[in-house]
């Protein structure tokens, strides 16, 4: 292809991006992998060389349950997104053009209001006082509040799914949208119902949305810590959360950074696999 | 025209399709007699393709109703109606293989695995493509992608097979080996075939009849040699094939026997329902002069004129002759003819049965 020909040309338009992944990025990264095998007495780093953090993530109740906890928080997560947004973008790309402009772009536009403030969205509705709870004691179905529903893993994975569904919805959308009309044509045209058309063609072909967003949205939520604080309560905290106490008051830096390349390399792989997925199930369209 | 009531397949009774403002099918009838091989040919965005939706089932109609064996299907869905599509693209699943893809059609109705198997290959071998099982479409020439598409929708043994340009995207070889290839095939079947194009030389090759459509509706419907031989309107005319269109006025009508006057000339031709003193129009195919003297008979059309240009173009000689009072006409000749170079008087005649007499007036009706 003449693309690639081409691409040595522009070689010199990466440098100034190679450049800052270099410094901001590449190298705080290896002075944290160094870290990570150091050790601490009292409040000093000791540089050594050293796998005691790993394997204290690893064998360590608190660690390992908590890794193991945020991993299927973050499965909820991506899968809440992903039967919330695939729908949705469906019937959108089913809408006559212009409709379907107007109400994506109403769909996707409350997603960009701040993180922070939809969190505490969440936390004014399902709070003790909340709007939840002020209907269903309006409505008669409860007398007292219901404590349960802020602070538990339910609230935690219900705000989460909130602020990362467009990350779901962007991609489906558009695989969706690039699937050509013909093809679900021939699929009725030789005999298959509405919803075997979307079983056997539709949903094939919009694989690849799925997977981007899903992998977004689990490897963004690995890395989260303010929602399980503001929502989750102390019984749900999130790796993040601790990630967070070792840098900070708990001065444990090297354990720190041994759970953070942990992650790192659960994402790694997982965007390598969702990659591979993507690329097996990628056909010209 | 023959009658083809007792064999009645599928019948398009007064099909209206709008779009908004845009008619695309403004009031279709037309049926098509079981193992028929129908045409529907005619200009760009005259509505053949819309028909054929409608007849899939893709595309509601306005108003009207599509009758299969004398039941109504307007209003059943596409995957309900007995009914197969060869798209214009292919539309083949690109996550499928071949095998796949041409198994779908059994595979929603619930054939079973091992019938399906048998089906399949047998369609395979049906388009000449055995052993193409596992590839992906993408992994298919244009061609081949083409035999796929018709043996997709062929394995399910539909009632009608709707093909709306199938050979469009092929080049031109293979274009006229497919067209073999798919009319062999329509014999072998024996199904229905309602056939899209707008290229009125496959029109003529392939069909039993062809219906001719301008501006959303049927112009003419007949048999590829009606069509050609017998045009009914300039339009028809001037769209099969190539053609001298001449503006006349009519001084006699005896009988069948008709004389029209063509400037300084006067032409004998044979009309039927013809008025003296009526303007008309004259059909004359290029190929139906002769540029000799031809039989000396009261009847023969004789012109002399001058030869303007002559075009070889491989299979034909194609000269530009201008006859006495400034009308121009085109004659074709066989190609291996040298012909009379450019300036030379020459005499070209044409029989009265070659002469067609068409209603004068504007070519298309307004869209
Ligand atoms: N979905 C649609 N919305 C609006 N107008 C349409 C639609 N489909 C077809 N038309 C219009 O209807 C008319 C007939 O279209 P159609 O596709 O049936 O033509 P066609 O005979 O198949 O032409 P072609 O040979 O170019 O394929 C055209 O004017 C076209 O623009
Ligand atoms: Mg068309």
């Amino acid at each position: 292809m003449r693309a690639d020909a081409d691409t040595r040309h522009y070689w010199p338009l990466l440098l100034p991006v190679s450049l800052w992944s270099l410094a901001l990025l590449l190298a705080p990264l290896s002075i944290l992998f160094a870290i990570s095998f150091f050790n601490v007495e009292y409040v000093t780093l000791i540089p050594a060389f050293t796998p005691d953090n790993y394997l204290k993530v690893l064998t360590r109740p608190l660690y390992s349950g908590l890794l193991l906890k945020t991993f299927k928080i973050a499965a909820q997560v991506s899968l809440c997104c992903v039967l919330l947004a695939y729908p949705a973008a469906y019937f959108l790309v089913h809408l006559p053009p212009r409709l379907r402009q107007t109400l994506y772009f109403m769909a996707i536009v409350p997603l960009w209001i701040s993180y922070l403030i939809r969190c505490y969205a969440w936390k004014l509705i399902l709070g003790q006082n909340g709007v939840l709870n002020s209907f269903l004691q309006w409505i008669g179905m409860t007398q007292e509040p219901i404590a349960a529903f802020l602070y538990s893993e339910f609230a935690l994975t219900l705000t989460l799914s909130h602020v990362y569904v467009a990350f779901v919805l962007m991609p489906v959308y558009s695989s969706l949208e690039k699937i050509p009309r013909h093809l679900g044509e021939a699929a009725s045209d030789l005999y298959a119902s509405p919803w075997q058309r979307l079983r056997r063609v539709t949903l094939p072909l919009s694989m690849p949305g799925v997977v981007t967003g899903a992998t977004f949205v689990f490897s963004l939520t690995l890395g989260d810590f303010v929602a399980a604080t503001l929502v989750g309560g102390p019984e749900n905290l999130m790796i993040g959360m601790v990630v967070w106490n070792l840098f900070g008051t708990a001065y444990q830096w090297p354990l720190g950074a041994a759970i953070s390349f942990l992650i790192l390399m659960v994402v790694l792989g997982l965007v390598s696999l969702a990659d591979r997925i993507g690329a097996l199930r990628r056909v010209e369209l | 025209m023959t009658d083809h009531a007792p064999l009645e397949h599928l019948r398009l009774q007064a099909l209206w399709k709008s779009f908004g403002d845009v008619k695309a099918v403004r009031g279709i009838d037309l049926s098509v007699s079981r193992g028929e091989f129908l045409t529907l040919l005619g200009p760009s965005g005259c509505g053949k393709t819309t028909t054929l939706r409608m007849v899939a089932g893709f595309e509601p109609p306005t108003s009207g109703t599509i009758l299969l064996h004398g039941k109504d299907i307007t209003n059943e869905p596409p995957n309900s109606r007995p009914i197969n599509t060869v798209f214009q693209h292919y539309a083949l699943f690109p996550h499928l293989s071949v095998e796949e893809n041409i198994a779908f059609g059994l595979r929603m109705r619930g054939v079973p695995a091992t019938e399906r198997q048998r089906q399949v290959t047998d369609a395979l071998r049906a388009v000449a493509l055995p052993g193409f099982e596992r590839r992906h479409p993408r992994q298919l020439s244009g061609g081949q992608q083409q035999r796929v598409a018709l043996a997709r929708a062929l394995v399910n043994r539909p009632e009608i097979l709707l093909l709306d340009e199938p050979l469009g995207a092929l080049d031109l070889k293979l274009r006229r080996q497919m067209q073999l290839e798919l009319r062999a095939l329509h014999r072998e079947v024996g199904i229905s075939f309602l056939y899209v194009t707008h290229d009125q030389e496959e029109a003529l090759a392939m069909s039993d009849r062809v219906a001719v459509m301008n501006a959303g509706r049927i112009e003419q419907i007949g048999s590829p040699r009606e069509i050609y031989e017998q045009p009914i309107s300039r339009f028809v005319a001037d769209f099969i094939g190539e053609t001298n269109l001449l503006e006349g006025r009519v001084v006699r009508v005896d009988g069948t026997r008709v004389q029209v006057k063509l400037g300084p000339h006067i032409l004998h031709a044979l009309g039927e329902g013809c008025v003296t003193g009526t303007q008309v129009a004259l059909s004359i195919r290029p190929e139906r002069w002769t540029l000799t003297e031809g039989v000396r008979d009261a009847d023969m059309n004789r012109f002399s004129g001058r030869v303007r240009e002559s075009v070889y173009a491989g299979s034909v000689l194609r000269q530009v002759v201008e006859l006495e009072g400034g009308i121009t006409v085109v004659a074709t000749r066989p190609g291996n003819l040298a012909g009379e170079p450019a300036g030379s008087a020459v005499t070209l005649t044409i029989i009265p049965s070659d002469v067609v007499v068409l209603p004068a007036g504007p070519p298309d009706p307004p869209a």
